[in-house]
């Protein structure tokens, strides 16, 4: 009687590549779901500390600090929230597999790992003083002439940051739906956008009811 | 031993046995006869079977042998519940 074989037969190449566009085929689940609230915890701190705004699954924005640090974590949760439930929903519609919920939750938060690089980067001074001055600049109606070249450039950078973060975390999110559903080509495509579309209307929705209530 | 082949290398349809041979006497059975569904699938799909049915069938065991997540692994037993159906169902159409 001998253990199953399945590591020396099976065994998938574990490259960098695979970690970083499709971590879910290694980790899911429980231990997905731990890793990722702790994501979403650090990315609501680092967010409270530099004032960006995750209001949304994929929405960011800078703005000045001084918005209580729940709120941060608040529009963190509600991101994700939405789009685990429209994703489970758009599951049980779609997939012909039985598939667990704590997958599609799991590998969601996980998915929002991008958006902690964001929260990071915001967190640099000069970053910070660039995004202010521009915004600044843009208020005045003098956005293109009003700031530094420097501060330019930097808000320039900060910006492209977060644009290739959004485009890795939504890259990230279909990978962790097609995974966790098991669902692929046209039909995994179409239902993710639409569903990616109704948790984005739904989660702005929940957050300007959010900012009523607490005022 | 040879690896034996399921499907024909010139039209890719399924090939069935037609010369059996017992080695102790030599007595030869001629026929045709198909095979089994399990024997359809590829060499890594058996094993999967064999790890599968070893783990007692459990997608967790199955997970942390092959250091992959569950659902990938629940996925890949998908995958390989299709395929023998469609092996069934060729069998059962070659039957009727």
């Amino acid at each position: 009687m001998g253990e199953p074989t399945a590591v020396g037969h099976h065994g998938h190449k574990q490259s960098l590549a695979r970690w970083l566009f499709n971590p879910f085929q290694f980790v899911a689940g429980a231990t997905a779901l731990c890793a990722g609230l702790g994501v979403m915890l650090a990315t609501a701190l680092l967010a409270s500390a530099t004032g960006v705004h995750f209001d949304g699954v994929l929405d960011c924005h800078f703005a000045d600090t001084g918005a209580p640090r729940w709120l941060h974590l608040g529009e963190v949760i509600v991101g994700w929230a939405c789009m685990g439930i429209i994703l489970t929903v758009c599951g049980f519609l779609f997939s012909r597999s039985s598939f667990r919920i704590v997958d599609v939750f799991g590998t969601q938060a996980l998915a929002r790992a991008p958006y902690l690089v964001v929260a990071a980067v915001s967190l640099l001074a000069p970053v910070r003083n660039a995004v202010g001055e521009l915004a600044a600049a843009a208020q005045t109606g003098d956005a293109l002439s009003g700031i530094g070249t420097g501060a330019a450039l930097l808000a320039g950078i900060a910006l492209l940051v977060c644009l290739v973060m959004g485009i890795w975390m939504v890259a990230l999110m279909y990978r962790a739906y097609s995974v966790s559903c098991n669902l692929k080509g046209s039909k995994a495509i179409g239902s993710f956008i639409a569903g990616l579309i109704a948790a984005e209307i739904i989660s702005k929705a929940v957050l300007w009811h959010l900012y009523r209530v607490t005022g | 031993m040879k690896v034996l082949p399921t499907r024909c290398p010139a039209c890719g349809d399924a090939l069935k046995v037609k010369r059996m041979v017992c080695r102790s006497c030599q007595t030869e059975l001629e026929g045709l006869f198909a095979l089994p569904a399990l024997a359809r699938l590829s060499r890594d799909e058996q094993r999967f079977v064999l790890d599968f049915v070893k783990s007692s069938g459990s997608l967790k065991q199955m997970a942390r042998l092959m250091k992959l997540s569950y659902p990938t692994v629940r996925n890949r037993l998908d995958e390989i519940i299709g395929r023998i159906k469609t092996c069934e169902s060729e069998l059962s159409e070659a039957e009727g």
